[in-house]
């Protein structure tokens, strides 16, 4: 259970590293193997320099040992000092070999005393601290332990034959010795050197064995270093491409859901490597979009509320507009037509008792109402220019321009007015609205022209700042420049009433008419030079 | 059989008043052949009497009814509507006889079945010629349905 718990929150550790990291560490794994197995196999080496260092060493303190019985054996026999100084020469190699193994088996040997040991026993100078580190790091190890012991047997062996070898020359130099005592060391000098014999080939033997294990050993090591590496390694490198994978295509499967916008879609937060910033990045962008969505539902839904307020009191204007219309429409004719009507019935019933000035009087009266019946029937007809809706239609311009002509000559025949209308002239708009405007126009051209014997108007189409232009030109009185603004306002009148009847309306209607078709209208003129109006539908 | 006679309904008493002139004027219908009522209310108590008889028209219907649009209590549209809606008085000649040229009302008048819709001049001689030429035509040129309307 907690190796389990500690084998998660490693695996979770090991996730949250940031991918070069991750790569890193299997590099690092890798690297590890390698310098294990490096390490293993100079720990061989060094174990195998050392097994033959030491079977080397065995080889040249036996070759001593069995030259030292054999110079001792041929000075018992030859009783010359050559042979007992050749004796004397062999069987130091054994002892320069024994001080090194006391030395070492010191807890802090002397490196120099060991070195010189080894020395004297003969061995090659580059294997002296072979040897010694050898015999410092395996003397646990059972087999050096046992090849230690038959060393030490050994050396006691040697320590035995060395008093046999003194007590010959004590024997021989004084030559107090007999024949019988000299045969009998040499006989015990045989029997200790067949025991060395034995003991020779039992410490190779050992040391054999002890390298054919040290063998194993390094084989099973390396083995096992090698499957461990290389299993933590593999397991790391799957276990941190997998997440990735995973971790990866989960980033592009949301980024796809959110791209389809699907913005309530958050992607799992695995880790707090790159991919994981990267994905925690995504989310909040995610969170963001999600957000200006609302707002901008939020906004949208606000403005649509704004609209609906506005045009619902736009609509509650125009109703009372329409209702004032109306209202005006009923309620300012009745009075008008009871003005007329008593005015008519006064006329009629007591006309002849009335003198000139009471008949101008009346005159003057019904002339009053009459224009108040104008006014009205104007506001009226501009109420209705801005109230009512734009029906899109072909109009023909030029028909109805020359239908307005001839109505307004059968009204007033006697004029002599010239009216040139140019053919084919057409737009789109509400025609009925359009035939108003023309009527304003036109009427107001019939009008100012009225005070001259001869006039001419005209309707025609002309090009102004790259746009088709139409206009009505008269050659009438015309107006004052200077008051051009002041034409499309209702009420404003340029003239007097006494030279020109009219109510100050049919400009503003006209402006109206043209301003719900998009358009505008102006005029250009002079006093006595005749108006022009231009207008663009 | 009584004479008959002309429902006129009528708020302003200077139409009213105007309107007799004319008629008496132009000797069409005469001054005790217009019945006026000064607004819808009134035109349809005299219309539909209350109390009276369902089914038959408890009094002789007008020949024509000459209907205001706008007025108190009961407007002329209202007026049409329930003229229309009674069996007694759906056959009756009504015209709208009004101040307003709004065509809305125009529309709506003729959509209820007003038989005819009349602006009223400001002018007093149009007026004249107007209310003359109304009376001639309904009084004498136009054909009545015979005998009483059956329910």
């Amino acid at each position: 259970m907690s190796t389990t718990s500690t084998g998660l929150a490693l695996r979770r550790r090991l996730l949250s590293l940031s991918i070069p990291v991750k790569v890193n560490l299997v590099v690092a794994i890798f690297v590890l193997i390698i310098a294990a197995l490096i390490l293993i196999g100079y720990w061989g080496m060094e174990v195998f320099s050392g097994a033959r260092a030491y079977v080397g060493g065995e080889g040249l303190w036996s070759k001593s040992q069995k030259q030292a019985v054999y110079y001792l054996t041929k000075y018992a026999h030859s009783r010359q000092d050559a042979d007992y100084r050749s004796y004397l020469r062999a069987i130091a190699v054994p002892l320069g070999d024994k001080k090194a193994r006391l030395e070492l088996e010191k807890p802090e040997p002397d490196y120099a005393v060991v070195y010189q040991g080894f020395t004297e026993g003969r061995n090659h100078p580059e294997d002296l601290w072979i040897m010694a580190r050898f015999f410092r790091w395996l003397r646990a190890v059972p087999y050096v332990g046992r090849a230690v012991v038959i060393w030490t047997r050994a050396d006691e062996l040697i320590a035995a034959m060395i008093e046999r070898g003194e007590e010959l020359r004590r024997g021989i130099s004084t030559g107090q010795i007999s024949p019988q005592r000299i045969d009998a060391i040499l006989a015990d000098i045989e029997t200790l050197d067949e025991r060395l014999t034995v003991l020779e080939d039992d410490f190779s033997y050992t040391l054999g064995a002890a390298a054919r294990w040290a063998k194993r050993f390094l084989a099973s090591a390396m083995l096992v270093a090698a499957v461990i590496f290389v299993a933590v390694g593999a397991w790391m490198g799957l276990m941190i491409s997998k997440h990735l994978r995973k971790e990866l295509s989960a980033l592009s499967d949301g980024a796809v859901r959110v791209s389809q916008g699907d913005l309530e879609h958050r992607i799992p937060v695995v880790s707090d490597d790159e991919v994981g910033n990267l994905t925690v990045t995504f989310n909040q962008m995610t969170e963001d979009l999600a957000a200006s969505r609302a707002q901008i539902r939020r906004l949208n839904t606000e403005l649509e509320q704004r609209v609906i307020e506005r045009t619902a009191q736009l609509e509650a204007a125009n109703k009372e507009l329409e209702a004032f219309s109306y209202s005006v429409s009923h309620d300012l004719r009745a009075p008008l037509r009871g003005i007329d009507g008593f005015s008519q019935a006064l006329l009629d019933d007591y006309g002849d008792k009335l003198d000139e000035t009471g008949h101008h009087y009346l005159a003057r009266l019904r002339a009053g109402s009459r224009h108040m019946a104008h006014i009205i029937e104007d506001l009226l007809n501009l109420s209705r220019v801005t109230r009512s809706e734009v029906h899109q239609a072909h109009v023909d311009l030029s028909a109805q321009a020359r239908t307005i002509a001839a109505e307004l000559q059968r009204t007033h025949p006697q004029r002599r007015v010239t009216f040139t209308i140019e053919d084919g002239l057409s737009t789109q708009g509400d025609p009925g609205l359009l035939r108003v405007a023309l009527e304003n126009l036109l009427g107001n051209s019939w009008k100012f022209t009225s005070k001259h014997a001869r006039a001419s108007i005209e309707f025609g189409r002309t090009r102004h700042a790259g746009e088709t232009v139409y206009f009505v030109r008269d050659d009438g009185a015309g107006f004052d420049m200077a008051y051009a603004d002041k034409l499309f306002r209702a009420f404003q009148r340029l003239h007097s009433a006494d030279d020109f009847e009219g109510t100050g309306i049919g400009l503003a209607t006209v402006q109206r008419i043209v301003q719900r078709h998009g358009g505008r209208v102006w005029g250009e003129g002079a006093v006595e030079q005749g108006a022009t109006f231009y207008f663009v539908v | 059989m009584e004479a008959p006679f002309v429902l006129l309904v009528e708020d302003n008493a200077d139409d009213v008043m105007l309107m007799l002139r004319i008629f008496a004027r132009t000797g069409l219908p005469g001054d005790d052949r217009v019945v006026v009522t000064r607004d819808g209310v009134e035109a349809l108590d005299f219309l539909f009497p209350a109390g009276a008889d369902h089914g038959r028209a408890a009094r002789p219907l007008p020949r024509v009814i000459f209907l205001d649009l706008k007025m108190p209590r009961l407007d002329g549209l209202e007026v049409l509507r329930r003229v229309r809606a009674d069996p007694r008085t759906r056959l009756v000649p009504v015209v709208m006889l009004t101040s307003s040229d709004e065509e809305r009302d125009v529309t709506q008048s003729y959509q209820l079945g007003a038989n005819s819709y009349i602006r009223k001049p400001e002018d007093s001689t149009q007026f004249s010629e107007t209310v003359g030429a109304l009376g001639r035509y309904w009084f004498h040129l136009n054909q009545v349905v015979p005998g009483p309307i059956q329910a």
